[in-house]
């Protein structure tokens, strides 16, 4: 399959597969804003929506917001996406009335802060045909937005503000949205906010952001949604929906990629590729190294980097970075947010984890696969005996890898 | 040692600030959820912790926030900090703690009209009229000094060190719109004669003021500092009979969403209900007790918010050798946040100076060093 014929399917309502209890509790949250008005609890009228790189947020996002916010008549519902992805695993979608797309990753400094945020403002104000006087500061452009959706609450009418990809936004312009935007708002009783993202979530302090706010995680397919996807999105799909299942583990997106080519090295190879497009070129190769170094990991700290890379390279001349120059790209590659720290340590996206190791495990690299299970054996051991205090649980570590290994067994040459 | 927490990952110390009032981080460190919705809630409340446990801390936190994320009609807080307006155990009286509060509310007023001034400048003339009276009347200065102040320094970060220093709102107005707040507070104050009022005048004054006038929802009387007071803080059943008078008036005054947040010493909680009863069956009670993993909580926090989400731990930055290692600072320190913080700042310190400013690793022989001389844990 050439690069070029990889297609990504725009948003189609009867495309749409799964999700059932997520859409349910947006609509369980939307009547409950229509009945109890002010007395709804604060926190109550958020909902957080958290799913790995390719679970599906986006579509949700627009699922929600053209099929089923309008179910509700009285409902008014804005999208606003903050981090688009990159070109290569963009849908070729249109924007659509009460849509919006800002690219808020990364801000260099607080003008460029401010603009964004002066952009959301604004943009939000006219949909509300607010008027605002142009230039104006951001505290009289959030009072102007408040007073335009309090005239719709008016009206009985409900708010909905749906964001996608929040937690990947530079935190200084989340900062300044919550002031500005999410906690007023969020004090509103006819307002509801869908907020959707990966990596680390934002620690919001508005308590209508904190309290009693539900946190729903998109699950990656089950196999029988696989296949539901495949059937709707892929007319002439090249590889059945258990194994594109077993290669990718279900995430939504990367069935997507997976179905469109036979040989599964190949695809799963362009599937990484098209991934990691979000690091600049001239440092992905060393980034995608990385990564495979570190994939078969179930997360890491900057000790275990250095010969997880001497593992994947197995060559006697290889030097591997200093611990400084290691944490320094590390950081690097957590800006990129493929990866991010969970429960005490760093994890790559699973999504992107499970495509990585599933590449190693394909003839003509499964040998890379073994050395690093191997290192990564040898190291957990070492450290179990070496660190007392913790030796159960790096005991338990190097059992993972010891497991792996037995499950694989036929990958290991014959001695 | 910024620039080593920096090649660190971090933006700022995380641990910097050990007491509440100075951090203007502050919102970011508070945990206690349940504690934090009762402090900011429509009821009245009393919120028991033993000293250095977060009293203050949640007190300057439900100020900052009913200014900062409760949306345009949110509480007003009274911040209420005895020590700030009685040399000593002097406030035994009605009237007194009635001047007090007005006191303490007018300049609760002044600071936040100069945070926000669209509140004054929004508002009718009368209500700028009777702005100007009651901050003329009540405050520890002329209002015209302040004035003449924020005019000088344009620069409304002037104004807390000289009233209230934790009253510290984020998105400060423009040099030009604070300056215009000055111009019309000071033409309505021209129009004035001085005229003080009793004290329960004062209050009935203040609150129509801030309810009818400027439409806050309610008013929250944040009080604090009872242990401020060396004659009081051995004798609870006397730091009752000093409080009587205002907590008499809490039925009174939530019919009129006036909402008292006592922020008291636990060890006067068996005193409290003794004394008051009713009042205590009335309100809403909380103890702020920090159990190991909130403490923990906390530390991480502050480390995620520090490095901006980039990790949410100093395990981040520590040897193999260590796990959880916020757990392992906690169980060092007595179960307060104050010494949490001291303790995980003498860890980070202890690792920079063994890495002779090269690189930051913990290890557990930092531990071991900033273990010695720390106060051990009682």
């Amino acid at each position: 399959m050439e690069e070029d014929q990889r297609s990504i399917p725009a948003y189609a309502e009867d495309c749409f597969v799964g999700r059932e209890e997520v859409i349910a509790q947006v609509r369980e949250a939307v009547s409950a804003a229509s009945h109890g008005g002010g007395a709804a609890p604060p926190g109550g009228r958020t909902l957080i929506i958290h799913g790995e790189r390719g679970s599906g947020k986006t579509w949700l996002s627009l699922h929600l917001k053209r099929k089923v916010l309008p179910e509700f008549s009285a409902v008014d519902a804005l999208l606003i996406r903050l981090c688009p992805p990159p070109e290569q695993i963009r849908m070729p979608e249109a924007i659509l009335a009460g849509e919006m797309e800002i690219d808020a990753a990364y801000l260099p400094d607080v003008t460029a802060v401010e603009a964004r945020c002066r952009d959301v403002l604004e943009w939000i104000a006219g949909r509300l045909e607010v008027a605002v006087v142009a230039g104006a500061a951001l505290k009289d452009l959030s009072g102007w937005v408040q007073t335009g959706i309090e005239a719709r609450l008016e009206q009985k009418r409900l708010f909905v503000l749906i964001l996608d990809s929040v937690f990947e936004a530079d935190w200084n312009f989340l900062e300044k949205l919550e002031t500005f935007l999410l906690a007023p708002l969020g004090a509103l009783p006819g307002v509801v906010l869908i907020l959707t993202g990966r990596g680390r979530l934002y620690p919001w302090v508005s308590p209508n952001l904190r309290l009693n706010t539900p946190i729903e995680t998109l699950a990656p397919f089950t196999i029988q949604q696989v296949q539901a996807q495949i059937e709707k999105q892929i007319p002439h799909p090249s590889l059945p929906a258990d194994q594109i299942h077993e290669l990718g583990g279900g995430y939504p997106l990367t069935n997507l990629l997976l179905a469109q080519e036979k040989d599964p090295a190949r695809s799963l190879n362009e599937v990484i590729n098209i991934l990691l497009a979000v690091v600049d070129s001239e440092k992905r190769q060393m980034v995608r190294e990385w990564l495979e170094a570190l994939s078969v990991l179930d997360g890491f700290r900057d000790e275990e980097i250095a010969p997880m890379l001497t593992a994947y390279h197995g060559r006697a001349d290889y030097q591997p970075p200093e611990l400084i120059e290691i944490r320094r790209t590390r950081e690097e590659i957590v800006s990129t947010h493929l990866v991010r720290w969970l429960d005490g340590r760093f994890v790559i996206d699973e999504s992107l984890r499970r495509i990585l190791e599933s590449y190693l495990l394909q003839p003509g690299s499964s040998n890379t696969w073994l050395h690093l299970q191997e290192q990564a054996y040898k190291l957990y051991k070492d450290w179990s005996r070496q660190f007392i205090r913790h030796s159960v649980y790096y005991e338990n570590k190097a059992r993972r890898h010891e497991d792996a290994l037995r499950k694989h067994s036929t990958l290991i040459p014959a001695q | 040692m910024d620039e080593i927490l920096a090649a660190a990952g971090f933006k700022r110390n995380p641990f910097k600030f050990r007491e509440s009032s100075g951090d203007p981080h502050l919102v970011d460190y508070i945990v206690n959820s349940e504690t934090f919705a009762l402090a900011w809630a429509d009821e009245p409340a009393l919120i028991l912790a033993a000293a250095g446990a977060g009293k203050t801390a949640m007190r300057i936190f439900t100020a900052r926030t009913c200014w900062t994320s409760l949306g345009r009609k949110h509480p007003f807080p009274l911040p209420y900090y005895l020590p700030q307006h009685f040399d000593g155990a002097t406030f035994f009286s009605r009237e007194a703690h009635l001047q007090a509060i007005v006191r303490a509310g007018a300049a609760s007023l002044l600071l936040g009209l100069a945070y926000r001034p669209e509140y004054l400048l929004n508002a009718a003339p009368e209500i700028r009229l009777q702005t100007a009276r009651l901050l003329a009347n009540h405050l520890p200065s002329p209002l015209r000094r302040y004035l003449e102040i924020l005019q000088e320094e344009q620069n409304v970060q002037a104004l807390p060190p000289l009233l209230d220093r934790a009253y510290v709102l984020p998105e400060p107005p423009s040099r030009a719109v604070l300056l215009e707040m000055c111009t019309v507070l000071g033409e309505a104050l021209a129009q004035l004669p001085s005229y003080p009022g009793s004290p329960g005048q004062a209050f009935t004054d203040l609150t129509t003021l801030l309810l009818d006038g400027y439409q806050f929802r309610s008013i929250l009387l944040l009080l604090d500092g009872v242990d401020g007071f060396a004659d009081l803080g051995q004798d609870a059943a006397l730091t009752c009979q000093a409080l009587a008078p205002v907590v008499e008036c809490i039925p009174a005054w939530t019919k009129e969403k006036v909402y008292f947040k006592g922020f008291l010493p636990l060890e006067m909680s068996a005193a409290f209900q003794a004394a008051f009863k009713d009042i205590w069956e009335l309100s809403n009670i909380r103890l702020i007790h920090w159990e190991p993993d909130e403490l923990a909580g906390m530390l991480r926090r502050r480390v995620a918010k520090a490095t901006g989400g980039n990790f949410g731990s100093l395990d981040a930055i520590s040897s193999p050798a260590l796990r959880d290692v916020e757990t392992q600072l906690v169980k060092e320190c007595p179960a307060l946040p104050r010494h949490v913080i001291i303790f995980a700042e003498r860890v980070l310190l202890a690792a920079y100076q063994r890495c002779e400013g090269h690189f930051i690793q913990i290890s557990p022989e930092d531990i071991e060093t900033a273990r010695k001389g720390f106060p051990p844990h009682s």
